[in-house]
């Protein structure tokens, strides 16, 4: 429940980089071994979208110079107090909403005392005694790749979320530390997972999923590259049936990526340490993503003394939780709140699986692209019966390449077009190949309709017996050596040929109508 | 004003509690003044915690007056464990039962670089500048306390 500056992480790695050096490396893979079983739990920091700070009505903006986006309050000048901010509030409690925990009435404010150079009032005002919202729940598809690759759901459950102040920000050098306060004072909500994960893979799913979550509520950007959600993870591993073992925490995790690695590599680095007969130290680690492994971050001797007090500055946080309780101009309405919660991703992959039949992979994927949605929605509204299937294959397989080429936001689809295209594929009028052609001509072209497409470049399938007939004979004639091993008896050579002529036509040909022109005048049997 | 304030917010039961509390510092508070307390109470501060403790406030007070300080800081604060605090809920702020007063959210600060850097005894280019992160102090014999 740490928070760290982002800079100060980034300068401690590159301190323990040299230091690396002298450690020999000899980094084995022990996951495999069933005896140990690992435990993985996460704090996530997810920054609240909102225009001022938490506290003080500073900025919030990312990118402005050096010490431009700071109150007198966000650097802690005397006679300053802080002024909470509805908006923060009201993000934590749709989050809060959105994955069922139970809101505390009152909250309340305390004070966690650190001293770096880049928190100046020497302490984050933070909730630790009566935190905005307890006991929720998260559901997660988790899939695992490789040879024996499986879809699995999971469900990791929240500790607490509360409100805090993010820190300020801090580049090392060997001799001194230079302190822009532009993040002192952000909104963060912290959300504590209890310990239910046992591997890396679980954990980046689950972040995943908090993504998808936190940025269809409008709540956090989830831009990890900008710090905007920083992951902690903590690690223990213990032998089967004896009590947990000692665990460490790797800090502030900055990729989904990163956080499979590290919480793999800190597995297996405990396994390790624990087979050789040694002890596991409780301590702060970082990842490093460059050599792929964590490190040592703070020196561990003495436990950390926060020093939590209650802040003197803020009373109780009250929220209207039921419509009993009066009106109030300061509390947060949670009754009319809840109204605003969307249907959850995993709502979503239930329902999809549900109403249009699609396989939980697809649902997974098609959920998790906000590019796709809209088109599918759109489409299916506009036609309840039609093949969902068809149409997710279509916007996964085929759309979704144009928008994750598409740097520029250039490509616009229509879902009436989609839905067109997936019924002429459905009635056998389009092969996939054409869809493909059609779609080609829409991104650039994005007048024009998928029939008008169609029409103008002449791309529906031959469905014309004659014309058929035409192209296999053709195509017999050109390969007259084949067929004759064919007939022979020797090979069957009829998929060959049928592919040959799906070429000449250009993808045209009904390939139904091929393969029955082939059974019907060149049967295979085999001599 | 405080006092006031304090008594009307205070559940009678707290105010009971309070006051046995009270009365029982009271008739102790002769034996228990601050300069005559019990060798028991007494703090003994060794040179563990003092270099613990620099650490963590980065003050400077390893030598015969500051640690005399200390410890005379303790023995005041430890006058508190004489309350007997029993079934008494902690009061945190006299605005306990205030409803916390919540901003719209609006950008209402200018950046004014120039002031929040005045304090700033070196800055460069717009940072602050600071001693390298919590590093330790340089760690002193300290057998001269003894």
């Amino acid at each position: 429940m740490v928070i760290m500056g982002y800079g100060r992480c980034l300068s401690f790695i590159f301190h323990f980089k040299s230091s690396l050096k002298q450690i020999s490396n000899c980094y084995r893979f022990f996951s495999a071994t069933p005896e140990w079983e690992p435990v993985v739990g996460l704090e996530i920091h997810a920054q609240i979208q909102s225009s001022s700070k938490l506290f003080s009505g500073a900025d919030t903006n990312f990118q402005t110079p050096t010490n431009r986006s700071v109150a007198l309050f966000d650097a802690a000048f005397p006679g300053t107090l802080p002024v909470l901010n509805r908006r923060c509030v009201e993000a934590g409690t749709l989050t809060a909403l959105a994955l069922s925990c139970d809101l505390n009435q009152v909250s309340t404010f305390d004070r966690k005392h650190y001293f770096y150079s880049d928190l100046p009032a020497g302490y984050q005002i933070t909730q630790h005694r009566f935190p905005l919202a307890q006991n929720g729940l998260l559901n997660f598809i988790v899939y695992k790749g490789g040879s024996d690759s499986r879809l699995y759901e999971k469900t990791s459950q929240i500790h607490q979320i509360q409100l805090e102040q993010d820190s300020g920000r801090s580049l090392h050098d060997e001799i001194r530390s230079l302190v822009d306060l532009n993040r002192a004072g952000l909104p963060l909500m912290e959300l504590v997972f209890k310990p239910d994960l046992s591997d890396g893979e679980e954990a980046a799913a689950l972040v995943k999923e908090l993504i998808l979550v936190l940025t269809r509520l409008g709540t956090c950007s989830c831009k990890m590259e900008e710090g905007a959600l920083r992951v902690d993870a903590n690690v223990s591993v213990h032998r089967r049936n004896s009590p947990l073992g000692t665990r460490t925490e790797i800090k502030n995790i900055g990729a989904i990526r990163a956080v499979a690695n590290a919480v793999d590599y800190e597995i297996d680095r405990q396994i390790r340490v624990l087979q050789c007969g040694k002890e596991v130290v409780n301590e702060t680690r970082s990842w490093d993503a460059e050599r792929m492994r964590t490190v040592p971050m703070r020196d561990k001797e003495e436990k950390q003394d926060y020093r939590y007090m209650p802040e003197p500055n803020l009373p109780p946080l009250h929220l209207r939780l039921t419509n009993d309780q009066p009106m109030h101009s300061n509390m947060v309405d949670v009754t009319q709140l809840i109204n605003k919660v969307p249907e959850s991703p995993f709502q979503m992959r239930v329902r999809f699986q549900k109403d249009y039949g699609l396989s939980l992979l697809q649902a997974v994927r098609l959920v998790s692209e906000d590019m796709l949605l809209p088109l599918f929605f759109n489409a299916m509204n506009m036609k309840q019966d039609r093949d969902a299937v068809i149409l997710t294959d279509l916007l996964l397989n085929d759309v979704l390449s144009y928008f994750n080429e598409d740097d520029s936001c250039n490509v616009v689809f229509k879902a009436d077009d989609m839905g067109t295209i997936t019924d002429m594929m459905k009635d056998g009028v389009i092969s996939k190949s054409i869809a493909r052609i059609i779609l080609k001509e829409l991104s650039q072209s994005p007048a024009l309709s998928a029939k008008e497409v169609m029409e103008k470049n002449n791309l529906s399938l031959i469905c014309d017996p004659a014309i058929i007939e035409r192209l296999c004979r053709s195509v017999t004639q050109e390969n007259a050596n084949m067929l004759k091993k064919h007939l022979a008896g020797k090979k069957d050579s009829t998929k060959v040929l049928e592919t040959k002529v799906w070429k000449k036509s250009e993808g045209r040909a009904n390939m139904n109508l091929v393969k029955e022109w082939f059974k019907t005048n060149y049967p295979f049997s085999k001599k | 004003m405080s006092v006031c304030l304090l008594c009307r917010r205070l559940t009678r039961s707290k105010l009971d509690a309070l006051l046995r509390a009270a009365c029982k510092l009271s008739s102790q508070s002769s034996s228990a003044r601050a300069d005559s307390a019990p060798a028991a109470s007494t703090p003994a501060v060794d040179e563990e915690t003092v270099k613990h403790l620099e650490r963590l406030s980065l003050v400077d007070f390893a030598n015969k007056r500051g640690v005399a300080r200390l410890e005379e800081a303790i023995r005041f604060a430890n006058r508190l464990d004489e309350v007997d605090t029993t079934d008494v809920e902690p009061l945190v702020s006299v605005l306990e039962d205030e409803v916390l007063y919540l901003r719209e959210d609006k950008v209402t600060e200018k950046n004014d670089v120039k002031v929040v850097l005045s304090t700033a005894v070196v800055t460069e280019e717009d940072f602050y500048v600071a001693p390298p992160g919590n590093i330790p102090l340089v760690v002193r014999d300290l057998s001269e306390l003894k």
